[in-house]
């Protein structure tokens, strides 16, 4: 049994706009109410639910009603499935007509669409934190002091993560071979690989090492100059303005060496750099705000660089006795290998987790799959800190639900169809297709799976259709 | 169930809230405006056919949500009078402005609008977040005579009137401080223009004009064809004691460029700029595909504008040898920076937290970690950053009582 429930809020004659609606829909079980979104929205739901049987609800309004919280509370309220609630948004303004129309075809494919079971997710308590950098270690600090019992090892041991959400399966590389142990969620804090300097700049210094090789230098053989190149290859962020500075301070402070930074924007988008920057140029330091890619060639006092000073306009060459480069500045070595071993996307510098604003800095196209540090881009101390305090509360909203309800709504794919070309297991951005355990068919895995359909798009054979979108319910809601 | 109380109705403040709520504690938001939702409800979306990650629409998702959850109050026109954090528990004494609209019993049926009798109740809707505001300015109850229209035609007892202001008596386990940012008045740059010359906008008003039509209105009052961007605008200026980035300008105006251009092809867009602050995860080829969309960039900031012939804006541009030459726009937008809220140094000696010399109160945490800061008033930056910041401070409030 179908109740329509239609929320008349925002109208200024509500009666009588509901009752033009309910006339056009014509259905038996037709209820309005100004504010579905409401406590007293939720208790018509239930009232109604409970004396007409409905086994399928249609809320109708405005865009609040697509609210998740909302279909499950409005789910709960009337002990159907979340999957029976279906919500029809109206245009604003929209005039009784179209609104009847809309729910019309809303409820002609509802009629064909089955009802949902759920099933309960068990979410285990282990954590593992991949990574003991200044991330994995605030990461895993914080997770701790939640009560989660938490496993911190390299990232690098990781073999493979398969399984879901709060049952992870990590296989895991030890001394006496590799061993799985399962986690309920997973933080990825590798400390990354910045760009080694490729060959193309030889006799340059990691600007990490600067300061130890100056140092290491017997006094007769220091350097007079020095030059810190920044942003060679990729634009880099605060944290490297940060750290030249830094480095370059201190060396002019100590050995009183000529120092001279090249980048192509002074980065200074931190509080209290701007002033450090001033304080760098008040000590003596030049700063060459470089166009085009800087020449770089031995020379006989040490280095020379030559390249178009981007403020001037003009040519400039530089001869430094000692030249350093910022790793963040060069294409790294894509994260491939953690990002396959855990079914991460990479964005494109090749580091953890596609570019997409709706993941905040620590989701994952992975449920229960958390990034944080340098392996995800960020290089500043402070935003590591706050991200990796982040993903904690992120975890401990996720576990300490216990238990994750999960509709099984998810794509079905026909064995007889399926050949096992892999495509959807290529092509699932969520990682939620794998093989079934018979290896006679794909499948997919109700918990990570979000409803996308691209594996049902992609799908060569046309073996996968999801659902609530099969073939007959389209067709009968875009007759009507 | 613990309660906190988070100071500032703005997206940090609603992104925290809704994290401690999700919790299971009870959270009450106090808003010295009489606005919900802060300064982000007043930024467009800035994709093209592709999305720029701006952050709008994650920031207004967050409200809306946090709005409609059962353990969130909020309080507008707030002032606190004094705070006790030496007991066990913070309390906060203060007075709230009436009329008090409870947003989430409210059904946006406008009663109390067209019941208004001074017309002062504005209504602001987007996406599945819908807020209502009682301009005080125009309130007859605020202006001191009798009045209840608004909370008697309301059917859904959304609102309480009676008395001008109400005290309230909280006492938190924890507070978060999210009082949030003002914009740089350009005014304070009069060489600039702004306020004098039509055609000169600030980035806000730009986009505000961006999200009610196609381009901008150039100084002759015509369509703007060719559209300026200065950037640092009392930002990395020691003259003005703002020798501190703002951290968002350059997001916001190459979001903004990008969006111009994309939408007029012809319009010449250039931006004038120190540095550019790399904001995107891959922000190398976010910039280059401006660059490749045509948007100009030229070094160094315009020192003045002023009304050309031909109805255009003439910028005058020097160079770091002295060399002077011009450039004329059709239309200047100004990338203002952010400076700490009016309200933040108050609230800073109540809660007694430090601030830096410009009134950012930078990474601190009280002792005991019962009252933490986030979001711009702890330093200029994005939605994104913010909201993130929100989420870490929340934990910290969290792990604290966890210990405890």
């Amino acid at each position: 049994m179908i109740g329509v429930f239609v929320c008349s809020c925002g109208r200024r004659s509500a009666d009588a706009w509901l009752e033009k609606v309910g006339a056009a829909v014509a259905v038996k079980h037709f209820f309005g109410h100004a504010g579905l979104c409401g406590p007293d929205g939720l208790r018509l739901i239930r009232e109604k639910s409970k004396k007409h049987k409905l086994g399928r609800l249609l809320l109708a309004g405005c865009a609040a009603l697509q609210s998740e919280a909302l279909i499950k509370n409005a789910a709960k309220a009337a002990g159907v499935a979340s999957g029976a609630v279906f919500p029809v948004l109206f245009p604003r303004r929209s005039s009784p007509a179209v609104a009847a129309r809309m729910i019309r075809q809303a409820t002609t494919g509802l009629q064909l669409l089955p009802v949902f079971e759920s099933r309960r997710v068990a979410l285990r308590n282990e954590v593992l934190v991949l990574g003991g950098g200044p991330a994995g270690t605030e990461a895993a600090r914080q997770v701790a002091a939640f009560g989660y019992p938490t496993t911190i090892t390299e990232p690098h041991v990781l073999e493979s993560l398969t399984g879901g959400v709060g049952n992870f399966s990590a296989r895991l590389r030890g001394e006496g071979g590799a061993a799985t142990r399962a986690f309920g969620a997973v933080v990825i804090a590798s400390d990354g690989t910045a760009g080694a300097a490729s060959s193309a700049f030889r006799g340059l210094v990691p600007l990490a090492d600067l300061e130890g090789h100056i140092e290491g230098l017997a006094r007769r053989d220091k350097p007079r100059s020095a030059a810190l190149i920044l942003d060679l290859e990729i634009d880099e962020t605060k944290a490297s303005t940060a750290e030249a500075l830094r480095v370059a301070l201190a060396l002019r402070a100590r050995y009183r060496i000529e120092l001279t930074i090249l980048l192509r924007h002074v980065r200074v988008s931190s509080l209290g750099l701007e002033k450090r920057y001033d304080e760098a140029r008040e000590a003596g330091i030049t700063f060459v705000k470089y166009d085009g890619a800087p020449r770089i060639a031995a020379s006989p006092e040490g280095i020379s660089i030559a390249c178009t000073d981007g403020v001037a306009g003009e040519d400039v060459e530089i001869s430094v006795g000692i030249a350093a480069v910022s790793p963040h500045g060069l294409h790294a070595p894509a994260e491939r290998a953690l990002g396959e071993a855990a079914g991460i996307g990479l964005d494109g510098y090749g580091r953890l987790q596609e570019n997409n604003i709706h993941l905040l800095p620590d989701q994952t196209n992975r449920l229960g799959v958390f990034v944080v540090g340098p392996c995800r881009g960020e290089f500043d101390g402070e935003t590591i800190l706050r991200d990796a305090r982040a993903a904690a509360l992120a975890v401990h909203q996720l576990l300490s639900q216990k238990e994750l309800e999960v509709e099984l709504s998810h794509p079905v794919v026909d064995g007889d169809k399926c050949v096992l070309c892999l495509t959807c297991i290529r092509s699932c951005p969520f990682k939620a297709m794998r093989i079934f355990a018979e290896e006679t068919r794909a499948d997919c895995s109700p918990e990570a799976c979000r409803r996308c359909g691209i594996c049902v798009g992609e799908c060569p054979a046309k073996a996968i259709e999801l659902p609530a979108y099969a073939d007959r319910i389209v067709l009968a809601r875009a007759g009507e | 169930m613990k309660r906190f109380l988070v100071v500032g109705a703005g997206v940090t403040g609603f992104a925290a809230a809704l994290e401690l709520a999700r919790q299971g504690h009870g959270v009450t938001i106090l808003e010295s405006s009489p606005a919900i939702g802060g300064k982000v409800l007043s930024y467009c979306c800035k994709a093209t056919d592709s999305c720029s990650r701006c952050g709008v629409c994650v920031a207004h998702d967050a409200i809306a949500e946090a709005l409609r959850h059962p353990r969130i109050s909020i309080l507008t026109g707030a002032r606190i009078g004094a705070v006790d954090a030496a007991g066990p528990a913070v309390t906060v004494r203060g007075v709230a402005a009436r009329p008090q609209i409870c947003h989430s019993l409210c059904v946006d049926c406008g009663a109390c609008a067209s019941a208004c009798p001074a017309r002062s109740i504005q209504r602001y809707s987007r996406g599945g977040l819908t807020t209502y505001t009682v301009d005080p300015s125009t309130c007859l109850l605020q202006k001191g005579k009798s009045c209840a229209a608004c909370a008697e035609a309301c059917g859904f007892g959304a609102i309480e009137a009676g008395a001008p202001e109400q005290p309230f008596d909280l006492s938190a386990d924890g507070v978060l401080i999210a009082t949030g940012h003002e914009t740089f008045d350009p005014v304070c740059k009069p060489r600039l223009g702004y306020g004098r010359l039509l055609g000169v906008t600030t980035g806000l008003e730009a986009e505000r004009a961006l999200s009610r039509q196609a381009g901008l209105t150039g100084a002759n009052g015509e369509a703007a064809g060719s559209v300026a961007f200065i950037q640092c605008v009392g930002s990395r200026d020691p003259v003005l004691c703002r020798n501190f980035c703002s951290a968002v300008c350059c997001a916001y105006a190459l979001r903004m460029a990008r969006l111009l251009k994309a939408r007029q092809p012809a319009a010449e867009v250039t931006v004038y700029y120190i540095d550019i602050q790399n904001f995107d995860k891959v922000f190398t080829p976010f910039r280059e595909g401006i660059e490749a969309l045509g948007v100009r960039f030229v070094r160094g900031i315009p020192s003045s504008v002023s009304r050309a012939g031909s109805g255009k804006l003439g910028l005058l541009i020097e160079d770091p040898n002295g060399n002077r030459t011009t450039a004329q726009h059709d239309a200047v937008v100004l990338s203002v920076g952010m400076s700490p809220a009016d309200g933040a140094s108050r609230v800073a000696e109540l809660f007694g937290l430090p601030a830096d010399e410009f009134g950012f109160f930078g990474h601190c945490i009280s002792k005991p970690g019962r009252i933490v800061a986030a979001g711009t008033c702890v330093e200029p930056q994005s939605i994104v950053q913010s909201i993130a910041s929100a989420r870490a401070a929340a934990q910290e409030l969290l792990a604290q009582g966890a210990s405890a």
